[in-house]
C-alpha cells in the first residue's frame, strides 16, 4: 500500500537532496525498493534518505516528469508482441523534451534521463525518452546517423559490402 | 560559417548511444521501422545488437513490381527503385523478426524467385499471404512451418 502524503528524501551523486512524495517515488521501482529495504516505518515523514545515483539537475528533469504523470496507472503495462511505435508520445511528454532542443547539450540531457530512468527503473519515463531518441534516428540516412550519433564505420570492406547489398531496398 | 558551427557542435553535443546498455540500444531498436532498423548498423555492435534483438513487425510485403512500379494487384510500395536487389535482404530479416502477415507477390519464374520460396522457411510468420505462380510455390510448400495460409491465385500464361 502506497501513502500518498509520505515522503522521501533522495540524495543525488552530486550531494543535493530532494524531498518528493510517495506518489511519485511509487513509479521507481529502484526507490521503491530500496524503501521496502530498509523496512522503516511506513508512517515515517520523512522517510530515511534514499541515494539515487543522479544528478541533481537530471533528478529535478525526473521529477518534473513523475509530477505530471503521477497519476498513470500501475503497474506499468508489460510489453507485448505487438509492433512498437515511437509516433505515440502523449503531447505533454513531447513539449518536455522540445524544451531541451534550446539547450546547447540537448543530447547529453537526453542521455542523462535515459541512463537516470534505466537506474531508477521508471518504465514510463525510459520508454518515452527511447521513443525521443527513435524519432531522432528515424528517416534518416546512414551518413546523417553517423552524424547524430558521431559514430565511425568499423566494418572491413567485406562486411560493408554486405550491409550495402542487404540494405539495397532501404538506403535513401 | 554554418558548416562549421555544425561540426562545432558535432563535436560538443551528440548522442553516446555506445555508452548505454545493449539491452538499451536493443530498446531504441524495437521502436524503430523497419528501413531505419536496418540503416542504423552503421558498425559492428549496433550490427550485433540489432541482430541479438528479437521484433515483431506487423504486415510485411515484398512484391514483384512491373516495369512502371505497380505490383500484378495494382499496389503502390513505399519502396522503389528502378533497380533490383539480391535475396539477402530478406535472409537478414528472417534471422530475427517475427512478422505477423508476410505478403509475397511474385509473377515470373526466375532463379530470384527460388531463392525466395527458399528463404520462406526461415521466417518466423503468423500468416502467409502468397500470390505467385502455384507450381513454384509448391517446391518449397512442404518445408513451411506456419499457422494459416491463404493464396491468391491466377494463371500462369501459356508459354
Amino acid at each position: 500500500r502506497i501513502y500518498p502524503l509520505m515522503r522521501v528524501t533522495l540524495t543525488t551523486s552530486d550531494g543535493a537532496s530532494v524531498t518528493v512524495s510517495r506518489q511519485l517515488t511509487k513509479h521507481s521501482g529502484f526507490i521503491e525498493k530500496a524503501i521496502t529495504d530498509m523496512a522503516v516505518d511506513d508512517n515515517a515523514v520523512p522517510l530515511s534518505a534514499v541515494a539515487v545515483d543522479v544528478d541533481d539537475a537530471t533528478l529535478k528533469l525526473v521529477i518534473e516528469w513523475l509530477t505530471e504523470h503521477r497519476d498513470d496507472a500501475l503497474p506499468y503495462p508489460e510489453k507485448t508482441d505487438e509492433e512498437r511505435r515511437a509516433d505515440d508520445i502523449p503531447a505533454w511528454d513531447q513539449a518536455f523534451v522540445q524544451k531541451w532542443d534550446t539547450k546547447e547539450d540537448q543530447q547529453q540531457t537526453l542521455y542523462a534521463v535515459i541512463t537516470a530512468a534505466d537506474k531508477l527503473d521508471i518504465k514510463g519515463l525510459l520508454d518515452m525518452t527511447c521513443k525521443t531518441l527513435a524519432n531522432k534516428i528515424n528517416g534518416k540516412t546512414v551518413e546523417e546517423m553517423r552524424e547524430i550519433l558521431q559514430l565511425e564505420c568499423d566494418f572491413t570492406e567485406e562486411e560493408l559490402a554486405e550491409i550495402r547489398k542487404e540494405n539495397a531496398w532501404c538506403e535513401n | 560559417i554554418a558548416k562549421k558551427r555544425r561540426i562545432d557542435r558535432k563535436c560538443e553535443d551528440y548522442f553516446p548511444i555506445l555508452s548505454l546498455p545493449s539491452e538499451l540500444i536493443g530498446l531504441v531498436f524495437s521502436f524503430l521501422p523497419i528501413e531505419d532498423r536496418m540503416r542504423l548498423r552503421v558498425n559492428k555492435k549496433l550490427n550485433a545488437i540489432e541482430l541479438n534483438s528479437k521484433y515483431f513487425v506487423e504486415k510485411l510485403h515484398i512484391f514483384e513490381l512491373s516495369n512502371k512500379g505497380v505490383s500484378h494487384r495494382g499496389f503502390n510500395p513505399r519502396h522503389y527503385k528502378k533497380t533490383s536487389y539480391s535475396s539477402d535482404f530478406m535472409r537478414r530479416i528472417a534471422m530475427n523478426a517475427s512478422i505477423g502477415i508476410l505478403e509475397i507477390e511474385l509473377n515470373s519464374p526466375k532463379e530470384f524467385h527460388y531463392d525466395v520460396y527458399n528463404l520462406i522457411k526461415n521466417f518466423n510468420i503468423g500468416t502467409l499471404k502468397f500470390g505467385c505462380i502455384i507450381r513454384l510455390l509448391l517446391i518449397s510448400l512442404k518445408k513451411m512451418h506456419i499457422n494459416c495460409l491463404s493464396f491468391s491465385l491466377y494463371i500462369e500464361p501459356m508459354s
